[in-house]
């Protein structure tokens, strides 16, 4: 490894005179390429990989195939993250700020100086104080609150939630994104999350499921990408589901990759009409008398107080499948089919998030764990239902080992004000207002200063023109990032951080399986100025005197010791760290007894000694608990509630004609990776596609490949036409996660030239209850974009001094 | 003036009244044995709230309100959460039904008056183990049940094996909004 470019021309000299008498090219200089490349194992939400380095920089990378059964191509993008012209390369501060004039309107519109470390962080420190003095440790807005940023242990949500909770705390969030509405609401219902609990494992499926129901469910999408180091065994089970003769039914808008892969009967239905299906379905099977009563009466609780909504003896309105017939676009008689099917075959229901991430998506997972007390099939093998298929693996068998976790934010928070996930501009917006939560209450403190690391608020927060205004009346914004992302270009202060194959760290795979441990190690150095978070955070903390707190004077690698020493590798297999660290991986075997894991199974056998976690020890259809609430939009059993946007709203669809949904990106993890050349095999003339019927297109006069406007009353984009059979009509779809490009920044409302959703979805909430994100409740319209300017997304601002 | 001093005199006659009323409630302050009268042990676990009967110099009388079911006592009639367990021979006295009080003598070491204290290094290693994706919850912002149900899935995100798992979900629970200590953290 140490020899130099000038050994290197020496013994290619010779090697040329090799070639000359043997007359191969390839393998004489393959051979030289090799000895002179290093491999070194590193891993990611993408999957687990060796970067091969040559003269201290990527010249390849390829995946770890004994820990990745079907890498994709996203593993790929990383060596490009690493180079893009879009990293940060020194700290940064925005002009006017750093001239002490503020000027907060300017964000996003206005040139950054270069400074020296020290520069910014004594002006972050001093933001921090000056607000504290001001308003307290509330006046405080920590908006890292996921750790989606990479696998490793120092997520930088909890490098910032560390420092934060050092100096007092600050205004954090509650709930999340992904599954706000059925995060708070599963547990009371079924005694379990259910969203990122363990699945009936594949060869129970296989056995044992005659029909699978894709719920929105999008398998082979979603399980690309993981919170822990994806696997990809998931693909080769599928091809067993396939040859096991499994019948698949998809109720998508969307004919999926998955629908495509299995074959699916379609059934197109109308977005946000779901519980309306659920519910006629239930009514097909209750007066039909063909639901399973004995299931009902043993397991679940408040059926007799559910049952007169769903016939109507309460509001007038019975469920019927004539009455979905108008909501959901589903025929009557396909309904009362697809109810049948259900209940007279072994049936998987594979539900999804998405369709709770809508206005009162509270009910989504309420009403189809109902729908399935009434098929009668959970707990039995290859039956009943779970909301966790298509992430992380679900179904993949667990080792039963520990693996290991990351670094902690620690205690020390006395704000102990969390904000509902999707309230981020109403909170900035509205100081002093109160809102209902969970059937609590939260009052918004008056926010000054607002720290973005580890994820992109102008990634993830509906409404992007409203987050970009309450931006702009704050008094400091301060990111840590790699990348010169929206929100890094909409702040005061910027801080160049490393990338996870810059720095040495440990992860896991995964969620569900937990049978491997990586050694994320140091690739390449820093690029830049760039500095890890956790020595960010620290140099921060130090400003306050608390970094040997922060740090408890260990090192990172220290820190990456002490994890992997809680693991069952070390603690019970007696490989020392020395040792993992040197392969890079731990492998566990999974015992054969996991993979006949049947979710619910030992409550079925045994309700009373495996009573679930709930009021009654039973499913509650209904619960006294939320009933208390006492809230107009959250009752205590689950109902059919019609969203504000949605194609049935006929004064809506007047002027915005098209229900937009924003699902996970195929090539993506949300908006990691867009500043790659990955993009590249699916953007359209670098925009994000929208997809759209064919009658759709001939309708609104737009064309396979064009750029279009997309608009709302909340905003407009650009995105890249895509034709296709595979969306239904009066449906159009943008993925979720380009990166925010204002076309022109001066202008108020300006179009997204990149095409991110969120400047068209609403941050209305879920419902009182949840306060979560709405993003799938959204209409649209499209028209000719007219001149378009170059996308700027992945370019870095202008710097003075750079 | 004179009316003055004589409110502050009564303020402090009431603050000592109301610290006398407090002492009569203490915690245990780590697993340890209640001795009744006839000798025989029930084992009473930390964090569960004791009525002072007497002081007996090097230890305490008190007594224990719970719900029994076999030997086994539980802070509620729903048996979320066990607090005692008895010896062959340790008589409760019966209130109600299944609600019972257990009366014995503990070491007056393994009692305290700060039921936050009682949970110092529990919450140490909740915020060490359950922070590292997200924000801590505050215990107190859930039931004793839907911390079992929270729990369910977490546990594997955050590695913990059954032992820890038992150790975190004894101090979620006890500090559960219907849990065993009424002391905001």
């Amino acid at each position: 490894m140490n020899n130099s470019r000038r050994d290197f021309l020496k013994k290619g000299a010779a090697g040329t005179a090799v070639i000359a008498a043997s007359g191969s090219l390839s393998g004489v200089v393959a051979k030289e390429f090799a000895s002179r490349t290093e491999k070194i194992p590193h891993a990611s939400h993408f999957g687990p990989f060796h970067a091969h380095v040559r003269d201290g920089k990527i010249v390849d990378i390829t995946p770890q195939l004994d820990s990745d059964a079907n890498p994709t191509v996203m593993v790929k993008g990383l060596a490009d993250r690493m180079m893009t012209p879009s990293r940060v390369k020194y700290p940064v501060v925005r002009k006017s700020y750093l001239e002490g004039k503020g000027k907060g309107e300017l964000r996003g519109k206005e040139e950054f100086v270069r400074v020296s470390w020290d520069k910014a962080l004594d002006l972050a420190a001093d933001a921090i104080k000056k607000a504290q003095k001001k308003g307290g440790n509330k006046a405080l807005y920590n908006s890292a609150y996921s750790g989606w940023a990479h696998p490793g242990a120092f997520k930088p949500n909890a490098m910032a939630g560390r420092f934060f909770n050092q100096i007092g705390g600050a205004v954090g969030t509650a709930g999340e994104y992904s599954n706000g509405a059925a995060g708070p609401t599963n547990p009371v219902i079924v005694g379990d999350m259910e969203v990122y609990s363990i699945q009936t494992a594949h060869e129970q499926i296989i056995k044992n499921t005659k029909v699978m129901v894709l719920w929105g469910a999008d398998l082979y999408k979603t399980n690309r990408i993981g919170w822990a180091v994806p696997n990809h065994r998931n693909i080769d089970a599928y091809e067993e589901y396939k040859k096991a003769g499994i019948k698949f039914i998809s109720i998508d808008p969307i004919y999926t990759k998955s629908a495509q892969e299995f074959k699916a009967d379609w059934i197109k239905i109308r977005p946000g009409s779901d519980v309306a299906l659920m519910m006629a379905m239930m009514h097909h099977l209750y007066t039909s008398k063909k639901y399973d009563k004995k299931f009902v009466d043993k397991y679940t609780y408040g059926f007799e107080k559910f049952l007169p909504y769903l016939l109507g003896k309460t509001d007038g309105v019975a469920k019927t499948a004539k009455w979905a017939e108008k909501l959901t676009e589903v025929p009557a008689a396909t309904i009362k089919e697809l109810a049948e099917t259900m209940v007279s075959n072994r049936t998987m229901i594979a539900g999804n998030w998405a369709m709770q991430r809508a206005q009162h998506g509270e009910q989504v997972d309420w009403t189809l764990i109902t729908l399935a007390s009434m098929l009668g099939q959970i707990g039995l093998p290859g039956g009943g239902f779970g909301f966790s298929m298509h992430y992380a693996g679900g179904g993949d068998a667990n080792s039963g080992k520990t693996t290991v976790g990351g670094m902690s934010q620690g205690g020390g928070n006395k704000v102990n004000i969390n904000i509902p996930a999707s309230r981020m501009s109403d909170l900035i917006n509205n100081p002093g207002k109160t809102v209902k939560f969970k059937g609590g209450e939260v009052t918004y403190p008056k926010v000054d200063v607002m720290l973005c690391t580890g994820s992109s608020p102008i990634g993830h927060q509906p409404d992007v023109n409203e987050l970009v205004s309450a931006m702009r009346t704050l008094d400091t914004i301060i990111t840590i990032d790699p990348w010169w992302t929206p929100t890094a270009k909409m702040s005061d202060i910027v801080f160049p951080a490393t990338n996870t194959m810059e720095r040495d760290d440990i992860t896991s795979g995964m969620s569900y399986s937990q049978d491997r441990i990586f050694a994320m190690k140091k690739v390449v150095d820093a690029r830049y100025e760039s500095k890890d978070d956790y020595v960010i955070f620290a140099e921060l903390a130090k400003r306050f005197g608390k970094e040997k707190k922060f740090t408890r004077g260990r090192t990172a690698i220290e820190w990456i010791e002490r994890l992997y020493n809680r693991s069952t590798a070390k603690k019970e297999m007696g490989i020392s760290f020395k040792e993992f660290w040197a392969k890079g991986v731990v492998k566990y075997d999974i015992p054969d007894s996991a993979r006949k894991y049947v979710r619910h199974e030992a409550f079925r056998k045994d309700p009373v000694k495996n009573a679930l976690k709930t009021e009654t020890g039973k499913i509650q259809i209904f619960s006294d608990k939320f009933a208390g609430f006492k809230l107009k939009d959250f009752k205590g059993h689950p109902m059919w509630m019609e969203p504000a946007e949605w194609l049935g709203n006929k004064e809506v669809v007047a002027k915005y004609p098209l229900h937009l949904v924003s699902p996970h990106p195929t090539y993506r993890v949300h908006s990691q990776l867009d500043n790659t050349w990955v993009q590249n095999v699916h953007k359209v003339q670098g925009r994000e596609p929208i997809r759209i019927s064919p009658n759709d297109a001939k309708k609104f006069g737009v064309k396979d490949g064009e750029v279009v406007e997309v608009y709302n009353e909340r905003g407009s984009l650009l995105a890249g036409v895509v034709v296709t059979n595979t969306i239904r009509d009066g449906v159009v779809a943008i993925e979720e996660g380009a990166w925010y490009s204002p076309e022109d920044a001066n202008k108020k409302g300006t179009r997204c030239n990149s095409g991110q959703a969120n400047l068209l979805t609403s941050s209305r909430p879920t419902s009182s209850m949840a306060q979560a994100t709405t993003a799938n409740t959204c209409l649209v319209a499209i028209k000719k974009a007219g001149t378009v300017k170059p996308n700027m997304a992945y370019q870095p601002p202008v710097i003075i001094g750079a | 003036m004179l009316k003055v001093i004589k409110n502050i005199a009564f303020s402090i006659f009431l603050l000592g009244l109301t610290a006398q009323v407090n002492a009569q409630e203490l915690f245990v302050f780590q697993n340890g044995n209640l001795k009744a009268d006839n000798g025989k042990v029930a084992k009473v676990f930390l964090g569960v709230p004791v009525k002072v009967k007497k002081d007996m110099g090097s230890s305490t009388k008190v007594s224990i309100h719970g719900f029994l079911d076999g030997t086994n006592v539980y802070s509620s009639e729903k048996k979320e959460l066990l607090i005692a367990v008895l010896d062959e021979g340790f008589k409760p006295t019966t209130i109600k039904g299944t609600e019972v009080e257990l009366v014995g003598t503990i070491e007056k070491e393994l009692l305290t008056e700060n039921g936050a204290e009682v949970w110092e290094e529990h919450e140490e290693f909740f915020f060490e183990m359950c922070t590292q994706c997200h924000a801590a919850q505050a215990p107190s912002h859930h039931t004793m049940i839907e911390w079992e149900a929270l729990m369910l899935p977490m546990r594997g995100f955050a590695k913990l094996d059954d032992e820890e798992n038992s150790y975190l979900l004894r101090y979620l629970k006890s500090n559960a909004s219907n849990g065993l200590v009424k002391v905001k953290h």
